[in-house]
């Protein structure tokens, strides 16, 4: 008995040495894979055309949906730097998603606003009833609808759907700015390809602490908390380089709902997002590769490197927590919903890939490595193991995961360099060796939690955030 | 075992040392070259302006040609030249010539490098020399996608009419231009291109008929409408009878209030229908809104479509907002629609008495 529990742990051993081999290795590659089109997009981009972009009569109007639920301490700077973006022609939806708090009120003092009569299309389904509509006295293209909350951000968002006006609709989290010319970089592929290109997203980037001047992002530095910090980090690593390479590869699932743009009759098509799931962005996008795939038909979804959005990430360990349970949760959802597509030939490379992808690393990860470790403990108590090997595995792994932020790193300073302070760099070392050790294992807890409720299938919600409020910090003068 | 794990240990610090060392000295390099290019900028400009008021003849700054100059130079000039005209443009050109940037602009329109065929082609462009068309064209077949797009956009530039067969020709074929920036190259040549561009509505390409829609409506072009109102009617290919409908909105013709009429009745594409009502709001007149009153109406119409027919009722001045009033009172589908708008309107109202009332008390 004891010798087969030997044989055991010896192969489970094997089995997370492979595992992890493969997970990072996979990184790897999609950090490469992304890296041709990072260096691309940064070539092309002083012949990117946004001037013609933004005097071409033939540009389309966007729609830019913002759900709001409690944000009175962003809203009103959020607001107007959407309404400041610099586009040809935009509408601005605010769905105040039954704010408690002073959220309504403040856009109303800040933009004059007046009670509409305007009939909502019942394009996508909606839960939550509307309570008023709402329009700037000044004449800006803004819009504010008054709903109750129905605890899913998708409702919100559906009903800004269905009051939008214009072919294209932009989604963006209501804590987040978007650089001035962000709208403009992400529309080019519709643009470019009007026919083919569905859905495209831009890059989240942590904006904690950031200098914000009217609504603008003037001096990103890294975070001084390490909880950000890390996070920012972990945004640039897995975020941008991780979904630039799936870009690249045609297998995007992700266009996360803090800033993506869509072909307004193809969300309608598909029926807007879905109400039941907590990762209502990522299902989307599955939602429309399932129906494209399904039905043959040619179609882009594109992830921009450059063009970015800054938003307020969790500073504290339990809403960061619960965020990251919400995530795992909602992928659980999104997966088991789609999971008719897994392994079929008939939907390509999402199919044959970047779903088993999903179900073999992203879902069942934590529990791998969590397993792991009281596996290893047992080894070394059994002494089937060696101090000396169990050193050395630990040290590899680690030293892999590492070089995968050093690679991030790396390239986010040939390319981008969005943080120009050279300490910044030196602390997004430390942050991404913090990463590994510690936060790497919280994470992995967290997101089995994530899956724990989702086997479990009890009601999920959103739960509340808390703001800090951008420029509530003087800004740092830059080095 | 033990020596393997250890190799990848090493390995893996190694390979982390040389990427952060690469990263650092790339980081040190750029640097340097910022502080450089903003020295020999400042040093330059008192020159550069001098010279482009017409004060100072052509600048020697660096009988020694530095590369750093050359580069400040071309920015700065390429910068410019989108914003000046006249003699201050033409001294400009004349000082990117006299230092041969033209020339290697040219030389380099054949060089390995995509990023530098891309940027000669920026270059070419911003002079505006109608003689370097040839280059230009040559690069809007090239292999590179972003030269190709760089190629077109600096072929408008050049306000050559010439260029419109071949930029239009450049929509299809294996190495496309997206019909965007084709279209914009197109509105860069000027009225002027309106000639060339008429014959191609009739073409066999769908794409080649609805960007010359596009570009003739952009340019107002009253002689087109006939042609555009039976593309509108007849055209086989939704897309061309799009950009025809919007293209007689934006010309405004009274002539197209009819085709315009008839595709915003049932059976159309939604898309059809919303861009012939946006475009007879555009038109205005008692035919224009006598149509957009009898869709509104009368129905059956999309949510979408309702919206932009009360709209487009809305921008059309009194007699389309009594027909919005008359609509709103009623009870037919277009009732909330119609009422929607009008509270636009008022608000839109309300805020020009008030600005009239704050210039009278100002006055």
């Amino acid at each position: 008995m004891t010798r087969f529990l030997g044989e055991l742990v010896i192969w489970f051993n094997w089995f997370v040495l492979a595992y992890f081999l493969a997970l990072h290795t996979t990184y790897l590659l999609l950090i490469l894979a992304g890296t041709a089109d990072v260096v691309r997009e940064l070539r092309a981009r002083s012949f990117s055309g946004h001037d013609d972009i933004f005097a071409n009569p033939l540009t389309p109007p966007v729609s830019v949906v913002v759900p709001a639920h409690d944000e009175e301490a962003v809203i009103v700077e959020s607001v107007r730097a959407m309404l400041a973006l610099r586009y040809p022609e935009l509408e601005v939806i605010v769905v105040d998603d039954g704010s408690r708090d002073g959220t309504f009120e403040k856009l109303s003092r800040e933009f004059d606003l007046a009670e509409v009569k305007r009939p909502m299309s019942r394009e996508v389904p909606t839960l939550g009833t509307v309570r008023s509509v709402h329009a700037p006295r000044g004449g800006q293209p803004l819009l504010v609808v008054r709903k109750e909350c129905a605890g899913r951000r998708a409702d919100a968002l559906n009903v800004g759907i269905n009051y939008s006006r214009h072919p294209l609709i932009c989604m963006v989290d209501a804590d987040s700015l978007l650089d001035p010319e962000a709208l403009l970089e992400v529309v080019k592929p519709f643009v470019d390809e009007p026919q083919r290109t569905v859905a495209a997203g831009g890059t989240i980037r942590v904006a904690n602490e950031a200098a914000v001047d009217r609504g603008r992002v003037v001096g990103p530095r890294l975070p001084s908390r390490w909880l950000p910090r890390v996070q920012a980090v972990e945004y640039l690593r897995s975020f941008l380089h991780g979904r630039t390479g799936w870009s690249r590869l045609s297998g995007l699932l992700i266009i996360s709902g803090a800033f993506g743009v869509f072909r307004r009759d193809v969300l309608v098509e598909v029926g807007g997002l879905d109400l039941r799931c907590l990762a209502e962005d990522a299902e989307l996008v599955t939602r429309i590769h399932h129906r494209m795939r399904a039905q043959r038909r040619p179609y882009r979804v594109v992830f921009l490197a450059d063009p970015v959005c800054w938003t307020e990430v969790p500073t504290t360990r339990s809403v960061l927590g619960r965020q990251r349970q919400r995530w795992s949760r909602g992928l659980a959802e999104m997966l088991w919903k789609h999971r008719g597509m897994l392994l079929r030939p008939r939907y390509g490379l999402i199919g044959l890939v970047v779903l088993p992808y999903y179900w073999a690393f992203e879902l069942l990860g934590p529990v791998v490595e969590l397993l792991g470790l009281p596996v290893v403990a047992i080894a070394l108590s059994l002494g089937i193991l060696g101090l000396h090997y169990a050193f050395l595995f630990a040290l590899a792994s680690l030293g892999y995961a590492l070089f995968l932020s050093v690679c991030a790193l790396s390239l986010e300073e040939l390319t981008f360099r969005r943080y120009p302070r050279w300490q910044d760099l030196g602390w997004a070392l430390l942050a991404a060796v913090v990463e590994n050790c510690g936060y790497r294992q919280l994470h992995a807890w967290w997101r089995l939690k994530g899956l724990w409720a989702a086997l479990r299938g009890r009601a999920g919600s959103w739960g509340a955030m808390p703001r800090m409020g951008f420029g509530a910090l003087e800004p740092r003068p830059q080095s | 075992m033990g020596a393997l794990l250890l190799a990848a240990v090493a390995g893996l610090a190694l390979a982390q040392l040389a990427l952060l060392a690469t990263a650092v000295s790339v980081r040190l390099a750029q640097d340097l070259r910022q502080r450089r290019d903003r020295e020999v900028a400042a040093a330059i400009r008192p020159v550069f302006a001098g010279y482009l008021l017409g004060d100072w003849p052509l600048p020697a700054v660096d009988p020694g040609r530095s590369p750093a100059v050359d580069r400040v130079l071309e920015s700065l000039t390429l910068e410019l030249l989108r914003k000046v005209r006249g003699g201050e443009r033409s001294r400009l050109v004349g000082l990117l010539e006299a230092r041969g940037l033209v020339d290697r602009a040219r030389r380099r329109t054949r060089s390995w490098s995509a990023f530098r065929r891309a940027h000669a082609a920026e270059l070419l462009g911003a002079v505006g020399d109608p003689r370097l068309l040839p280059d230009l064209l040559r690069l809007c077949r090239d292999r590179v996608p972003e030269v190709r797009v760089a190629a077109a956009r600096a072929a408008g530039k050049l306000g050559n009419p010439q260029a419109v067969p071949l930029l239009v020709g450049s929509l299809s074929g294996p190495r496309p231009v997206p019909a965007s920036v084709v279209t914009m190259a197109l509105v860069h040549l000027g009225p002027s291109a309106a000639t060339h561009l008429r014959p191609l509505l009739g073409s066999a390409s769908a794409p080649h008929r609805a960007a010359a829609a596009q570009v003739l409506g952009v340019f107002g072009d009253l002689a087109s409408t006939s042609q555009l109102a039976a593309l509108v009617r007849q055209d086989p290919d939704d897309s061309v009878r799009l950009a025809a409908a919007v293209a007689l909105g934006r010309i405004g013709s009274p002539a197209g209030v009819r085709p315009l009429g008839c595709a915003l009745a049932a059976g159309h594409p939604d898309a059809l229908r919303m861009a012939a009502a946006a475009s007879l709001g555009r038109i205005g007149g008692s035919a224009a809104i006598r149509a957009l009153r009898c869709c509104l109406a009368g129905g059956p119409l999309s949510h979408q479509v309702a919206r932009v027919v009360a709209e487009a009722l809305a921008q059309s001045g009194p007699e389309g907002e009594a027909a919005l009033e008359r609509i709103a009172r009623g009870r037919g589908p277009g009732r909330p629609h119609a009422q929607a708008a009008l509270a636009i309107l008022r608000l839109s109202q309300e805020r020009t008495r008030e600005l009239r009332r704050l210039r009278e008390r100002t006055a």
